[in-house]
């Protein structure tokens, strides 16, 4: 059965999963370096990743293949392509594991008072498998429906905390560029999105208004993002840095609701269902590099593979998550900004070569 | 098809397991110990933590909540709250704890040394409310209240009802005051807790007991004789140090620099066919503008407020003229009145310039509004500021 995904889904999955995932420590860990600077820093990141997609729509454009794979077989050959799958293999495997840990530590905070072992997360694990083994068809189709979800997680969010915010904490907006770009920096590996649509664009059914479309999708999760950080900086000044989890804290300050219950939890709630997508998407793509360069007869075997060694990988790190991010923003950065930034523009240049257009000399 | 069955089946063993050994460890709700409150003083060994617990019991004949009061001694805060469950077998939920005491002893060092744990741990929510008392925290937990069987409730009662509008108790939460001791300015203040003994012990049904090492309600720490609290005054900080104390209508008017008014009330000394009399007038509107402008390299805090008063009540007889009027006010008295909020505002900033502490947020407003200037003037900025206060009052009526 060939997988599709309609390019509505495709919007979908952009807004919805770029959008969540920075949606945990990001906001803290960026305030640390940025302070009132930070949603001008986490701009910067998403104007580096519109020209990212850009780039990556101008490929899948320019592109006469059927998939990401048979074109860098193309243009690298068949070895060069598997070498790159591999890498990407990795990349997207490694880029799942911090939020894990953060989705793992949020939940441990909102619903357990003591630490709880490691099987109270084990289902999510299950729940991946599955969805990667369904295929991006049942994938785009469920994303389709959490989308409702997203938004009505958001409604609740910042109608709890967009009154708890004094704004005047953002000011002033712009110090120093060294304040900005450390900001812009420390979130690097959280952004790079939208070399995804690389791996997917094989999948969508019609491509018509395919970079209409995908722009929109990506500036309205560029506006939530920016928003929940305005919010989550104007509620918390000076403690930001210390205030991981941004969904489950900033919402919670309504005096009068507060007496009611915490309905913020709802909010957390949403958000945490949306995750279980959000953060299998780098899970499946790992798998379908993986699979193009090792095939197995019985098809669950790389999924079954990816799924427990990363869950091995978040037993081991369960406890690590804080120092884990300091060390993917100080080192592993480097290999994702090559990853998500340069591999992609080398693959521009080398398409726009291969496809440019030969001219007739005259006479000839 | 058959095997297919068998994974699901072994999962569901695995699910199962799981959910029988305690519950994916969730806790059970009658082995947690719901604390609605902790008080913290100094004491030579560290900290004596002391928290009121609110113990849920199912019952159908009446809604009253119980309590228990339990003390934990430990040389830091950590070690003394941990330790309650310890010693109690419970496990202590602080998501609930919506109050907390820091007894007079706490401010005799850096008030940051206790309050920070409250913003490092996760397990207590720092939208809780911080307030100080003038004696023991644990005096104040262990106090008899004719207005709730549960004392941290009453006193919850107090600072939650103004919250989001002025009033002369300056409430603070855990996180507002962290975050004014981590801004540039590095201020703070937070309501005092006086406890006023009365003799009407209402209908106050308390069925408090202590467990711990140390004496229960009523006992040595606590008040045999009901009382009310009240939370007039304020302590200030600087720097997470105590440095001053103010009270009554300095704490209002400052609030209302800050919050929109929401009927309140102070005295004003009128005279009446050449008789002076106290009025008590009601703020039932206001208006503030407050910013920081640079005259001339010297900065100046332009504080503009507009109040709309009314006579509510006067210790001298009042025609049927005046009392058909509601309360409305002469232009003498309205004058008097601006005069009076004048200079009480004056002697509240030469006060807590006096003390060094920056509640104003004056270092906050010169990073925030005039940067390029700040690392010239923010050293002295507080003390060099020149205060200029415009108070203008309208009758409401």
């Amino acid at each position: 059965m060939t997988e599709k995904i309609s390019l509505k889904q495709l919007c979908f999955i952009i807004f919805v999963t770029f959008s969540v995932s920075k949606f945990y420590i990001m906001p803290a860990v960026v305030a640390g370096a940025s302070a009132e600077s930070s949603p001008l820093a986490v701009l910067l990141n998403f104007i580096i990743d519109f020209l990212l997609l850009i780039i990556v729509i101008t490929i899948i454009k320019r592109s006469k293949s059927k998939g990401f794979y048979e074109l860098l077989c193309t243009l690298f050959g068949k070895v060069g392509a598997t070498i790159i799958y591999f890498i990407y293999g990795l990349y997207f495997f490694s880029k799942a594991l911090i939020p894990i840990l953060e989705q793992k530590n949020s939940i441990n905070l909102t619903f357990y008072e003591s630490q709880p072992t490691l099987l109270t997360f084990m289902p999510f694990y299950l729940v991946a498998f599955y969805i990667i083994l369904k295929g991006f068809t049942s994938f785009s189709r469920s994303v389709e429906i959490t989308f409702w979800l997203f938004v009505l997680g958001l409604i609740i969010t910042f109608s709890l905390s967009i009154p708890s915010g004094k704004y005047q904490r953002l000011l002033p907006l712009y110090t120093t560029g060294e304040k900005l770009l450390s900001g812009t920096h420390s979130a690097l590996i959280w952004f790079g999105d939208p070399v995804i649509l690389l791996f997917l664009y094989e999948f969508v059914e019609n491509k018509k208004g395919l970079f209409k479309k995908t722009a929109i999708s990506f500036t309205a999760s560029a506006v939530t993002t920016v928003l929940l950080i305005v919010v989550f900086y104007a509620v918390f000044g000076t403690i930001a840095e210390r205030q991981y989890f941004a969904p489950l804290k900033m919402s919670k300050y309504s005096i009068t609701l507060s007496n009611i219950g915490r309905l913020d939890y709802m909010g957390a709630l949403l958000f945490s269902l949306v995750s279980v997508f959000s953060l299998t998407l780098p899970l499946m793509i790992s798998s379908l590099c993986f699979t193009k360069i090792f095939s197995f007869k019985k098809q669950f075997v790389i999924p079954l593979v990816i799924c427990v060694a990363q869950g091995v990988l978040s037993y081991f790190f369960q406890n690590e998550l804080f120092p884990l991010a300091e060390f993917f923003t100080s080192y592993v950065w480097v290999f994702y900004s090559v990853l998500c930034y340069l591999i992609p523009l080398v693959i521009l240049i080398a398409t726009l070569i291969k496809t440019r257009p030969i001219r007739q000399l005259k006479g000839a | 098809m058959y095997k297919r069955a068998k994974i699901f089946f072994i999962i569901f063993i695995i699910i199962f397991i799981n959910f029988l050994t305690l519950d994916f460890l969730l806790i059970d709700v009658e082995k947690t110990a719901l604390i609605v409150a902790l008080g913290v003083d100094k004491i030579d060994e560290g900290y004596e933590v002391t928290v009121q617990i609110a113990v849920p019991e199912a019952t159908n004949q009446s809604t009253k909540s119980n309590e228990s009061v339990i003390y934990a001694k430990g040389e830091t805060l950590y070690q003394a709250v941990n330790r309650i469950g310890k010693e109690t077998g419970w496990y202590p939920k602080l998501s609930f704890c919506n109050l907390i005491i820091l007894g007079s002893s706490v401010f005799e060092d850096n008030v940051m040394s206790v309050v920070d744990f409250f913003i490092r741990s996760y397990k207590v929510e720092d939208s809780a409310i911080l307030c100080a008392s003038e004696e023991s925290a644990k005096s104040v937990l262990n106090s008899i209240s004719p207005l709730d069987n549960i004392s941290s409730f009453a006193l919850s009662k107090i600072f939650v009802r103004d919250y989001n509008t002025a009033s002369p108790i300056l409430t603070t939460s855990v996180k507002e005051f962290s975050e004014n001791y981590y801004s540039n300015a590095s201020y703070g203040y937070m309501p005092l807790i006086k406890m006023i003994e009365t003799e009407d012990n209402g209908n106050n049904t308390s069925q408090a007991s202590s467990v711990g090492t140390q004496s229960g309600k009523g006992g040595d720490d606590g008040k045999s004789t009901p009382v009310v609290y009240d939370a007039t005054s304020a302590v200030i900080f600087s720097g997470g140090n105590m440095v001053g104390k103010v009270s009554g209508d300095e704490c209002l008017f400052f609030s209302l620099l800050d919050k929109p008014a929401n009927e309140d009330y102070f005295s004003l000394n009128v005279t009446k066919s050449n008789e002076n009399g106290l009025a008590l007038i009601s703020v039932r509107k206001s208006k503030n503008k407050v910013n920081l402008t640079l005259e001339n390299g010297t900065p100046v805090l332009n504080a503009e407020l507009k109040v709309w008063l009314k006579v509510d009540d006067g210790n001298f007889p009042e025609s049927m003229k005046e009392i058909a009027t509601l309360g409305k006010l002469s232009e003498k008295t309205l004058k008097d009145a601006s005069k009076y909020i004048e200079e009480t505002l004056k002697t509240f900033f030469s006060y807590v310039k006096s003390v060094n502490a920056d509640v104003f947020g004056i270092k906050n407003m010169l990073y925030r509004y005039h940067y390029k200037e700040y690392e010239k003037l923010s050293e002295n900025v507080f003390q060099n500021t020149e205060f200029k206060i415009k108070v203008t009052s309208y009758n409401y009526i």
